[in-house]
């Protein structure tokens, strides 16, 4: 389950109060939540539909996604933009907290003890300064490829 | 050559460009002999013609495509031939020619990687090709390796005609040259091949090891060439060659040679022809399409700030301003009509492929067919072209295979030996009019009707109007080809056709007369990325109605509302629709309450109607289709966005799917039994 998982920077966020982080070269820009369209007949987890600068981007509520609780709602939600091969979609997390240098010593394949639905999700652990910090795999969070026969 | 002298990384991108000249070369190639067989015994034409073969068999050569390059090559010879006048441009000759180039295309496809062809087909096509070249003449193959041994020349070849000549021949490759991995020495090989070649390498200009810039020209050569053929052949080498170059060849008064060559001048990048004869075919820039659509998707984004920028500042803005305003909006829309232009793209490629399907289906079935396709020039977006092919294919075969009689049949009925298909394009009210029709047994309504009966799609006491009939073929399930035959194939009908059809916006109909023939008409719009809607506001949010789907709006009265069970309905002319609320109809709300005003009556591919009410109607305008990012599951109701003027996301609603749902949703409420609730599910992880 553990892909290559090489060392650099990475975009630390939270969600209902626990750590996770992107591959700094996945993300496009950072920006507030704003009103999104809700497209019928889709998944809880999809939000709806932003402009983003003439762009329709499709945004994620990432607590849904990834099966969390909702503890408290988020003050003031942000929006990560993010690529995935040619795709581009928002993830809504709780807060964006900083950019992390991760060093190949710092970063643990999942642990095999049982995580409930939210390994899937996972590349890796960042264990760093006492912090847990879950690596997330951008394409394993956008949905499947809409079927070639559609 | 190159395969094994450049890297993958280098190799790749210049076999893109081979593929893409192909492509453009098998296409005059094409109109070239479709031209010949009318008639057109035009010098130029049979020199596009041959020029097209032989620039494909040079590629091929340096690439090592053995197959096409030994194909070519037989190919070229007869073209040769018929160019010097050899040979003449008998209808039986043409015949070969056209299906000499059919194979070539095949050929080609091969080389790019496609399925390896049936060498039956290859072989015939040599065969016959064989018929007319000369037996002295071998065919070359490509060497392996950069070797420079020499090709053995074909001395008869020259030897055979005209005068003896001598050429002074001057060439100097700018770096572009190599760029473009062309290779003086295949150059060369050509020449010799023309006749007896001297030349000398000046490398007065080579720097010593430590300063040379490996991606600089610095060799230039110049010589002599004695030769029987005329001075085009020898410009014909340096073909490919063409604006890389400083290239001089003119003929020698004397022919001893001149003591030492001048030095030649510099060729610059943007090198110098001196060949003023050879006109310039088009001038054509090659631009990859990435760039065209980023460039279009920004324009979009420039029209979108402006309409925000109007909404929000519109009435404040001072009068001396507001011209300026529109002065700078007007312009953008111009920029914006300017690269859907230059994304359109002539149907001629898409004909040229119906002629090169007739020609097959004539092989295939042993009918003969007379194939006339008229507005190739017409331009569409390639949005619209890309999907073109596909109804096209269809139609055709259809035509060649159910429409037309077979010839003894034709005879007995005193029509032609030939059928005839012609294929019309024109432009009518901003839409591209695509016309097939052919002079066959046209369509048996008396059968469609019995056909239909007995598939169940109509009841047997259904009475239908003739044109009503007519449209029972387009319906799915529906096919009237008693065999399913090797060319219609898998009972493929018109119902995949109209599917084709409308996924494009487009309407099909068709008109045909029994024994005289039948057309069909296809009407498309001349882009996908424009689309012609309304918009319509409910307690939900705004959301698009594409004109082509809409019928009408109307005020619903509530004494005009009936039911029939659950179901809603209201009477539009003189038939009960059912009567949907947005927001139920779209899953947005459980209860299937109605709100609103406004009925849209829209109508789906197969003609069946449905109301939406909506509360608010706004203007008609054209909008931009912006397809969702990233991958989101088949959604019946939307089928892509747009961003309307105050920079608000709104849904395009897709009435087929919205008709679906209410099919859906009426079933459910027969089958109580079941769970009601919408069963979503969640994304599929990979």
């Amino acid at each position: 389950m553990v892909d290559q998982v090489s060392a650099g920077d990475f975009l630390v966020f939270r969600i209902q109060g626990q750590e996770f982080c992107l591959e700094i070269g996945a993300v496009r820009e950072i920006r507030s939540a704003t009103k999104t369209v809700p497209l019928p007949n889709s998944p809880v987890e999809f939000k709806g539909l932003i402009n983003l600068r003439g762009i329709v981007l499709p945004i994620v509520d990432m607590t849904s996604r990834l099966g969390l609780v909702v503890v408290s709602p988020a003050a003031n939600p942000v929006i990560i933009v993010a690529e995935s091969g040619d795709r581009i979609v928002g993830l809504e997390v709780d807060i964006v907290d900083d950019i992390i240098s991760v060093s190949d010593a710092e970063i643990q394949s999942i642990p095999t003890i049982p995580t409930g639905g939210i390994q899937e999700f996972v590349r890796g652990i960042v264990n760093i300064s006492n912090r847990l910090i879950c690596l997330l795999a951008i394409d394993r969070l956008l949905p499947a490829e809409k079927a070639a026969a559609e | 050559m190159f395969n094994q002298s450049l890297p993958p990384e280098v190799l790749g991108p210049i076999k893109v460009i081979f593929f893409q000249e192909c492509d453009e070369l098998l296409a005059s190639l094409d109109s070239g002999l479709e031209a010949l067989k009318q008639g057109s015994a035009d010098p130029d034409t049979i020199n596009m013609v041959f020029r097209a073969v032989h620039s494909i068999k040079g590629g091929a050569a340096n690439f090592e495509y053995v197959r096409l390059t030994q194909f070519s090559h037989s190919f070229e010879a007869v073209l040769s031939d018929l160019r010097a006048g050899r040979i003449a441009a008998s209808g039986v000759l043409l015949e070969d020619l056209l299906r000499a180039s059919d194979a070539l295309a095949e050929l080609v496809e091969e080389a790019r990687g496609g399925k390896v062809q049936d060498l039956g087909k290859t072989e015939a096509a040599l065969k016959a090709l064989a018929g007319y070249i000369r037996k002295d003449d071998e065919i070359i193959l490509a060497r392996a390796g950069g070797d420079a041994s020499p090709v053995p020349a074909p001395e008869k070849d020259w030897k055979e005609d005209g005068d003896l000549r001598s050429w002074r021949i001057a060439f100097r490759p700018a770096a572009s040259l190599y760029r473009r991995a062309n290779d003086p020495l295949l150059l060369f090989r050509e020449l010799k091949r023309l006749g007896e070649l001297r030349l000398e390498l000046d490398h007065h200009d080579l720097p010593n090891l430590a300063d040379l810039e490996p991606d600089r020209a610095y060799l230039s050569w110049t010589g002599t060439l004695r030769s029987l053929q005329p001075e085009q052949a020898i410009w014909d080498v340096f073909e490919f060659a063409g604006g890389d170059c400083y290239l001089e060849i003119v003929p020698c008064a004397v022919e001893a040679a001149k003591g030492p060559p001048e030095r030649l001048p510099q060729a610059a990048n943007e090198a110098v022809s001196s060949h003023s004869s050879d006109p310039q075919p088009n001038r054509v820039i090659r631009v990859d399409l990435d760039r065209v659509d980023k460039l279009f998707n920004l324009v979009e984004e420039l029209l979108v700030q402006q309409t925000t920028f109007n909404h929000v500042a519109g009435k404040r803005l001072a009068p001396e301003i507001q011209p300026v305003y529109a002065e700078f909006h007007r312009l953008s829309k111009e920029i914006q009509e300017g690269l859907l232009a230059i994304r359109s793209q002539p149907l001629k490629p898409v004909f040229q492929r119906m002629a090169r399907l007739v020609r097959q289906l004539e092989q295939a079935t042993g009918k003969s067919v007379n194939f006339a396709a008229t507005g190739g020039e017409a331009e569409v977006d390639r949005s619209v072209l890309e999907r073109l092919a596909e109804p096209l294919t269809h139609l055709i075969r259809n035509a060649v295979d159910h429409g037309l009689e077979s010839s003894d049949e034709r005879v007995q009925l005193g029509k032609p030996l030939s059928g005839a298909i012609e294929l019309r394009a024109y432009q009518r009210f901003g839409r591209i009019v695509l016309e097939v029709s052919d002079d066959g047994k046209g369509i048996d309504r008396d059968r469609v009707l019995s056909t239909a009966i007995s598939r169940g799609l109509i009841d047997p006491n259904e009475h239908l109007s003739g044109p009503d009939v007519d449209s029972l073929i387009f319906r799915p399930g529906f096919s009237t080809a008693e065999n399913v035959s090797e060319i219609s194939g898998r009972g493929v009908g018109m119902d995949v056709v109209n599917k084709c059809v409308r996924a494009l916006g487009g309407r099909i109909s068709m008109s045909s007369q029994k024994g005289a023939g039948t057309t069909f008409l296809l009407s498309l719009p001349l882009t996908l990325a424009l689309l012609e809607g309304i918009v319509v506001g409910s307690g939900i949010g705004r959301f698009i109605v594409p004109i082509a789907s809409l019928l009408e709006t109307l005020q619903l009265r509530p004494e005009e509302i009936k039911f029939i069970g659950d179901v809603k309905v209201i009477r539009y002319r003189g038939q009960y629709i059912p009567l949907v609320g947005l927001a139920a109809i779209l899953g947005y709300s459980q209860t299937n309450g109605v709100h609103g005003s406004i009925g849209i009556v829209v109508e789906d591919d197969l003609g069946t109607r449905i109301a939406i009410a909506v509360d608010e109607v706004f203007e008609q305008q054209q909008i931009v289709v912006k397809e969702i990012q990233g991958a989101y599951q088949a959604n019946h109701g939307v089928s892509a966005a747009t961003i309307l003027g105050d920079g608000q996301v709104a849904l395009i609603l897709d009435v087929n799917g919205i008709v679906e749902r209410q099919k859906q949703n009426a079933e459910r409420a027969q089958n109580y039994d079941e769970e009601s609730d919408e069963r979503i599910s969640r994304w599929s992880i990979r």
